[in-house]
Order: structure tokens, then sequence, then C-alpha cells
């Protein structure tokens, strides 16, 4: 009869692997937040453009979370009733910053200029899909560098290590 | 459009003041890793101050040399490297992707200049000097070698600001911060590949030699020689 193998001595070389090989940030479940912002609302139903509160984004290394102050331009007026609103119009009362909790994030090793993508007129839905549809803010697609690669292949950018790592 | 990235050292200038060592450690997120790490040659710095005497005349007055990464167009330290952590990219430059390095340390065996350091530890920077730590490029970990990069964040920011613009990029526009920062002037870095640039008019001074250039490596900072005389 055939011994058993112990399951750590079998898991050992999957564990060895995934530690030699993490696979970038992993897809969770989605962060809580302070407020319970909608996209879905914002943009699937009102229509608006990502680069409205995300105004940084084809400006800046960073899709900058926008500041309370552009929320309440709307908000002063439209759907002050709603408990979600109120407690927007709380911190903007208190004038604190909305502390969320960051959702997306690339690794250190990784620069990531968001405005070289929207000016290459790569889609924000590209890598962040499903985030017109998000009740609560939610990264769905992994990021990993293979993911980016096929990009760079297919639009022929650059695909020299010292693009993206230094 | 490619360039030829270089440097220039005039060593007629350079006085030996290590304001581009600072830089560079400021530029750069080198760690300063303690008198310790540093006698056991650990030193992380991506310029260094070699100090020579000049023992031919009387006064033996002191000879500096910054010495940093060549930028060899053929490296010695590419071909060691087991896993193409460092290789050529097509700016010429021998470029680092910190993330592959294995730290086998091959690489900076093979260097003949000693140009590569070593991050033998991870290394924290205490609050609030992270609050000083650029962005711009990563903060390596333990067991990954890194080296002078020619400040490749400044290349690239350069190269973004003329690609939104359309434009070239123009003379002088990219500077290390070394090159930036030394006081008199001792550092040109500029693209050969242009032959209007300053540094392919100042690579023309019969004065220029290149470290250890019997090697082969071709590097890509050249020196210029100290004249002899009164003063200097």
């Amino acid at each position: 009869m055939t011994r058993k193998r112990p399951l750590t001595a079998s898991a050992a070389p999957f564990l060895i692997l995934a530690l030699l090989f993490p696979t970038g940030t992993a897809c969770a479940d989605p962060l809580p937040q302070p407020i319970a912002f909608p996209h879905m609302v914002h943009v699937t139903g009102y229509g608006f453009d990502c680069l409205y509160c995300h105004s940084s984004a084809d400006k800046s290394q960073y899709a900058n979370i926008p500041s309370v102050w552009k929320c309440m331009t709307c908000h002063r007026t439209i759907a002050t009733d709603k408990p979600e609103v109120k407690k927007l119009a709380q911190y903007w009362q208190e004038k604190k910053p909305v502390p969320w909790n960051k959702v997306i994030d690339v690794p250190n090793h990784v620069y990531f200029p968001h405005w070289k993508m929207v000016n290459a007129k790569v889609a924000c839905l590209t890598c962040h899909p499903g985030m017109e549809h998000a009740w609560v803010a939610e990264q769905k697609r992994e990021f990993g560098m293979g993911m980016c690669m096929d990009c760079h292949r297919i639009r022929k950018a650059s695909i020299d290590c010292w693009t993206c790592h230094y | 459009m490619k360039h030829k990235w270089a440097m220039a050292i005039d060593l007629d200038r350079c006085t030996g003041c290590g304001a581009c060592v600072a830089a560079c450690v400021a530029e750069n997120n080198i760690p300063t890793v303690g008198e310790a790490e540093a006698g056991m040659g650990r030193l992380m710095q991506w310029i260094r101050v070699a100090r020579y005497w000049d023992e031919e005349h009387a006064g033996a007055n002191a000879v500096y040399l910054p010495v940093l990464c060549m930028q060899c167009e053929r490296a010695p330290c590419e071909t060691v490297c087991p896993v193409y952590a460092t290789y050529h990219n097509d700016d010429g430059l021998n470029a680092m992707a910190y993330n592959r390095c294995v730290g086998t340390r091959y690489c900076a065996n093979n260097c003949p200049y000693s140009v590569r350091v070593f991050n033998w530890r991870d290394h924290v920077w205490e609050k609030p000097l992270d609050e000083q730590l650029s962005p711009d490029l990563s903060v390596r970990s333990r067991g990954v070698m890194e080296k002078c990069t020619f400040c490749i964040q400044r290349i690239r920011r350069a190269k973004e600001a003329a690609a939104a613009e359309k434009r070239p990029i123009r003379d002088g526009e990219v500077a290390p911060a070394c090159v930036q920062t030394c006081p008199p002037g001792a550092l040109l870095f500029g693209d050969i590949e242009d032959p209007d640039s300053e540094i392919s008019r100042k690579l023309s001074d019969p004065r220029r030699f290149r470290l250890m250039e019997h090697l082969g490596t071709e590097p890509r900072v050249w020196y210029l020689k100290r004249r002899k005389g009164a003063g200097l």
C-alpha cells in the first residue's frame, strides 16, 4: 500500500510557488466605506464622465478621489434628504475630508501614470471593469503584469522594464 | 526617438565637495546605513567621490574623481545576471529592474568600477524622514542590487513632458540630481546622439578619457583630464 502523503507535503510546492510569484493585487471583498457611494447611480444613472470626479486622471500619476467640495457642488441641493447624503453634509459642516478606504492600489515597484493611459485613450473600464454598475467601489480585475503587457504589446507601447519599474 | 545619454565630468572643476553624493541620496531614496554597516563596506551611495593624492607635484594636491555607474555600452554586469534583472535599454542605458533581482550579487562582483550597491537590510525611514521619500521611484527592499540610473525618473518626466507637447527633448532639459546640484558645474549631462548638444561639444575636448578604457566596457561617462599648472 502506498503511503499517504500528508497534506502539508503536497501543498508545499504550491505554497512556495505562491510565495515566489505573488499575483498582484488580490481581489478581496469590497472594503467598507464611510459613505455608501454608488457608482451605479452617478455613472450609469446620470451618465457622469469618470473625469468629472476623478479630474486629475488625465493630468497626474494618480486618479484623485474627489473632495467633499466637489460632491457638495451638487449635493447642496440634490437628494439632501437621503441618509448617505446627510452623512456627506455632516463632513462638509465639520470641514473634514471623507475618510475613504483605498480600494485600488498598485505595488510600490510599479510606476503607473494614469494620465498616460487616459491620454492614450485607454478606457477607464478596461482596467476597472464593472465600476459603472458598482454599488460599492470594488476592483474586479486583478492587476498582474500580464494584463499590462498584453495591452502594451497590442498598442505597441514600450515594454522596456524601465518604463514601469524603477 | 532614440537617445544616447552621456555624462562628462570636468576634473578641473571638481572640488570634491560631495554635493553630488548628497543630492543623489536625497533624490533616489537611498538609505543611510550608518557607521557600523559602512565599516563593513555596505555604504549605499550611487556616486562616490574618490580621492587621490597627486604625488608628482610638491604640496601633494588632492585629486577628486566622482565615480558613478558608467552605463557601459558593453556592460560586464549584464552578461552575468542569471535573471536578466540588469539589461540594456533602447536609450543605451544600463537598466536595473529591482523587482526582478534575486540578489546573487554577480553583477557587483563583475563591475570593474564597484558602483553597484546591495541592500543588505530592509531600511526604515523613521518619521518624519519618510516624508522626504520621492514618490517617483520605488524604495528597494532587502536582497536587491541597485545602482545609478542617470535619474531615470527625471528622464521619464522630460520624455513625458516632451511627448505631451509633441516636441523632442531639448538639450539641457534633463539633468540628474548630481548634475543639477554640482556647485562648480563639473558635471554635464546630455544626449550625444545630438551633435549640437552641449555635451557633444564638450566631448570634442582632447582632454577626454574614460575610466579603465582598456577593459573595453565603453563607458558613457567621460572625464576631462585635469590640466597641470599653477593653482591646479
